[in-house]
């Protein structure tokens, strides 16, 4: 009797705290930038894993294998179509992508953990001493950097997405796409394995920049191509 | 100033630029519509003129209106010193004068060396921004001057 109670108390718990979670990411500052971030609940972390030097997620480990034209996830042979900022909206669907085991990376920002697939991006390295600041840019735009030849514009991401986290004094740089874009973070965790079924993807009504949530890590999967597109369209 | 411009090898021509310091970034505009750099000297300001004109100079004779670069560029605003000049520009089928906090050189850029990188100069508020270049470490921010002010702007000026 007890046990038969205690079980289903736990399920509840945890969607509670999945819901908090997406809460938490999805809450969002009416004006960017000028609130005080609060502490959501995020789990919280493990050990960090401080790369001392940049790290370089070799992101064709998973990418080598040519992404399957259909996805073998039942929800994602809806069809996909554009809304008015014309972002793909993926209506509760995992990407083709993830029909195999895939890397994340897992990292934070201010109190807020997040996880990015390594196949979408293109190397995470120190952050620069100094960002040129270019006049007249959006609160997000925390400057542009040059690397590997390339000017690669950083982003704030809480003040991009409008969320409840800061990143005052950021340590890293996540270089997404093709390398001209780049979200600051604060710390680089760890790349883990996950399955399609370790995620809770997103429905229709969801965020597009959040692809889903990580349930055993407890945290945001951002999608790197809507945020990659926000970063280059404002 | 003379404007040794350019070279249109193969479509993609070198072009030069007068570069110059504001607050902690270097900017380039094109040699071409730089006439001269001046000391600052006296500016009488002129009432009822936009936030982002500090007034007017006499150059030889002519009255020259002088844009307060860094408030037109949103930076925060300085005390001249002896660095600061007044760089006298043509836009516009007009000359105006950009206080700059320092002149530093003239460089060449191939026009294929300018990054439009993604979100620069997107923003309205930012149109004059043409892109980045590589400078050795550094990152040279490219200005339009003709996108410097609007239309209207530049109309407005053409009344002073």
């Amino acid at each position: 009797m007890k046990d038969e109670r205690t079980r289903p108390t736990r399920l509840v718990e945890h969607d509670a705290a999945l819901g908090n979670l997406l809460e938490s990411l999805l809450a969002e500052v009416p004006e960017h930038g000028r609130e005080t971030p609060s502490a959501p609940p995020a789990a919280d972390p493990d050990t960090k894993l401080e790369p001392s030097e940049p790290l370089e997620p070799a992101p064709h480990e998973v990418a080598d294998s040519p992404p399957p034209k259909t996805s073998l996830n039942p929800a994602s042979d809806a069809p996909l179509t554009n809304d008015e900022s014309g972002e793909t909206q993926h209506h509760g669907e995992m990407p083709a992508w993830a029909r195999e085991p895939f890397r994340v990376l897992l990292f934070r920002i201010g109190e807020l953990r997040f996880a990015i697939p390594l196949i979408l991006m293109c190397s995470v390295t120190r952050i620069p001493d100094r960002l040129t600041q270019v006049p007249a840019q959006p609160a997000w735009h925390r400057g542009v950097a040059r690397y590997r030849e390339e000017s690669v514009v950083v982003a704030d991401l809480g003040l991009l997405l409008g969320l409840r986290t800061a990143c005052p004094d950021p340590a890293y740089l996540l270089v997404i796409g093709d390398g001209r874009e780049a979200i600051a973070c604060d710390a680089v965790e760890e790349a883990v394995v996950v399955t399609a079924d370790q995620v809770r993807w997103r429905r229709a009504a969801g965020q597009p920049w959040l692809s889903g949530l990580l349930v055993d890590h407890m945290c945001g999967l951002l999608d790197a191509e809507v945020i990659g597109r926000r970063i280059r369209h404002g | 100033m003379s404007n040794t411009a350019v070279d249109s090898s193969a479509g993609d021509p070198v072009i030069q630029f007068v570069t110059f310091r504001l607050k902690d970034e270097t900017y380039g505009i094109n040699v071409m519509q730089v006439q001269e750099v001046l000391r600052v000297t006296e500016i009488a300001p002129v009432p009822g003129a936009p936030g982002f004109v500090l007034g007017i100079i006499n150059l030889r004779g002519n009255v020259v209106t002088v844009i307060d670069t860094r408030t037109r560029f949103g930076l925060p605003t300085t005390e001249v010193d002896d660095s600061s000049r007044i760089v006298i520009i043509e836009s516009e089928e007009q000359v105006v004068g950009i206080l700059v906090d320092s002149v530093a050189e003239v460089v060449e850029l191939r026009q294929s060396e300018i990054d439009s990188a993604p979100n620069i100069g997107n923003e309205e508020s930012s149109r004059y921004i043409q892109g980045v270049a590589s400078r050795d470490e550094d990152l040279l921010i490219v200005v339009d001057l003709n996108k410097l002010l609007t239309e209207e702007e530049w109309s407005e000026m053409a009344n002073f």
